[in-house]
């Protein structure tokens, strides 16, 4: 079968490996796209895109400082696409930092909660021993909590807890890993589908287990 | 705009700043919650947000990095924020006065014998193998003895260059080291190749053990930036030259110096925070940590 392969050279290009890797793997779920490999433009790297037949004259002239995208496709339009999508993302993401220069990220609560004021839960990931008090600011502001941090003395938990009961809240945690919450996870979960099966535990591990058994 | 208060910083950035020097350098870059700075001396310093520091040359700031970024252009001035320091059109000043300072060096330390080492090279792929085995160069650590089947182009590639040191066994050497950097400098996805990565971790092994000034003559050294300057990355290249000098980023600092300690209940859970790092940066430093304790285990006495 006929393949076309088609390299993007991004110069002077940083993303960070995250962000790369999931270029990587939305132009990999494109229609008719065979291989990706989206790579810093180094000689080694260069030669392995070579080996796999993902390097075109264009992605040759790139330097070790250009982000190179390179896609290997069943058609030409393929290929132009996935670039297109790359670009567009390169383009989209750039936008956002410009966007949001004028509104700085929320440093309070109660600054999420004038941009958010419809929100129902908030998620504390501090040191242990800023988490209890942003864990009861949360509750008096009647949001149910996801409190993430952990090294939170015993007593203060059964404080928290004892405050959420009281208001119909839930508490969850302090080293609360794994939640999903009407089918929205928080922390680290699976992806599971949905079902008329609730589950809660003490251990995330063991519980995130049948989850996935269950499923 | 008002100065920035830096909050933290590594000692190897702390030594770029002269207190008296306006200028600190040049935006080069910026991503996610990271700026690099240009100095004029040419090295890459990374501002960050507070919390652990990310680069062996690097500042954390006591702001939201990620928004600041966003109003820096490649190219616009840094500055210290001195009295001397208001004529200069800078879009940052930084306020350096009474910083504490993190030290990323990694000193010999004594207790790193080859027996320790060949028990650490085992401790440590074992867990790479079990907590993250598909991830960066770790499928390459259990192929190194039962061969190269089902790698990826990069494990591949840089199964070819190290294989040889493992079933010759060949005195460990200036021009093996060399050799391997050639091979594997810039190799692999990622910001910071996995090759990169990789031989960061091995030189963090070459410190520890006393191994560095037997092999490494300044010779060596310039022959090792050159390779760098040619194989990657400026970017890259600056971590590379960080690790040449002896100063790391502090999640790898703190695994090697918790490693060095051989208990693993000490040095796993520096392991975790290790292996959280980039897409696969941390697990790829780990491999080369791995490989270098393996190849020197049966060198070092």
């Amino acid at each position: 079968m006929e393949t076309y392969t088609r390299c993007l050279v991004l110069p002077s290009t940083y993303r960070d490996s995250v962000w790369l890797m999931h270029l990587s793997h939305t132009l990999e779920s494109l229609p008719g796209v065979q291989k990706v490999a989206v790579m810093m433009g180094t000689p080694h790297n260069k030669a392995v895109l070579q080996e796999a037949e993902l390097l075109t004259p264009e992605g040759e002239a790139g330097g070790a400082n250009d982000l190179l995208v390179c896609v290997q496709t069943e058609t030409p339009t393929a290929a132009a696409e996935a670039l297109r999508e790359a670009t567009e993302r390169v383009t989209q993401q750039q936008q956002r930092q410009g966007n949001g220069a004028g509104e700085a990220a929320p440093r309070t609560l109660e600054t999420a909660l004038r941009r958010l004021p419809d929100a129902n839960l908030a998620c504390i990931s501090v040191p242990g021993e800023y988490a209890v008090q942003e864990a009861r600011k949360a509750l008096q502001h009647g949001l149910h909590v996801f409190l993430f941090s952990a090294h939170v003395d015993l007593e203060a938990e059964v404080a928290l807890k004892n405050m959420a009961a009281q208001q119909g809240l839930l508490m969850m945690g302090p080293d609360c890993g794994t939640v999903i919450l009407n089918g929205v996870p928080l922390g680290f979960a699976n992806h599971l589908p949905r079902g008329a099966v609730g589950l809660i535990a003490a251990s995330g591990t063991g519980l995130q287990q049948v989850s996935c058994l269950l499923a | 705009m008002l100065p920035i208060r830096v909050s933290c910083w590594s000692q190897a950035a702390a030594c770029l700043f002269p207190p008296q020097q306006v200028v600190v350098g040049w935006v080069h870059s910026c991503y996610a919650h990271i700026i690099n700075v240009l100095t004029p001396t040419g090295r890459l310093l990374t501002l960050q947000g507070e919390g652990r520091l990310q680069a062996p040359l690097a500042l954390a700031l006591a702001t939201d990095v990620e928004t600041l970024g966003a109003h820096l252009p490649v190219g616009t001035l840094v500055v210290q924020d001195l009295p001397a320091a208001t004529r200069y059109p800078a879009a940052l000043r930084l306020c350096c006065t009474d910083v504490p300072m993190w030290n990323g060096y990694l000193q010999v330390c004594a207790g790193v014998t080859p027996p320790v080492l060949a028990y650490l090279a085992t401790a440590l792929a074992t867990w790479l193998c079990r907590y993250t085995p598909v991830c960066g160069l770790a499928p390459l650590l259990p192929t190194l003895e039962r061969g190269p089947v089902g790698l990826s182009a990069t494990c591949t590639a840089a199964y070819t260059a190290l294989a040889p040191l493992c079933t010759a066994r060949p005195i460990f050497s200036v021009t093996t080291f060399l050799t391997l950097v050639r091979d594997l400098v810039g190799l692999g996805e990622g910001l910071t190749p996995s090759g990169d990565d990789f031989l960061v971790g091995l030189l963090a092994v070459l410190h520890v053990t006393g191994c560095f000034p037997l092999l490494c003559s300044p010779a060596v050294c310039e022959r090792f930036c050159q390779c760098v300057r040619l194989g990657t990355s400026q970017l890259s290249g600056e971590f590379l030259r960080c690790a040449l000098e002896g100063h790391f980023a502090e999640p790898v600092a703190m695994f090697v110096r918790a490693l060095c300690i051989r208990e693993i209940r000490v040095w796993q859970g520096y392991a975790a925070t290790l292996a959280a790092v980039g897409h696969s940066s941390g697990v790829d430093a780990m491999v080369g940590i791995a490989f270098g304790c393996r190849l020197l285990a049966s060198q070092v006495g």
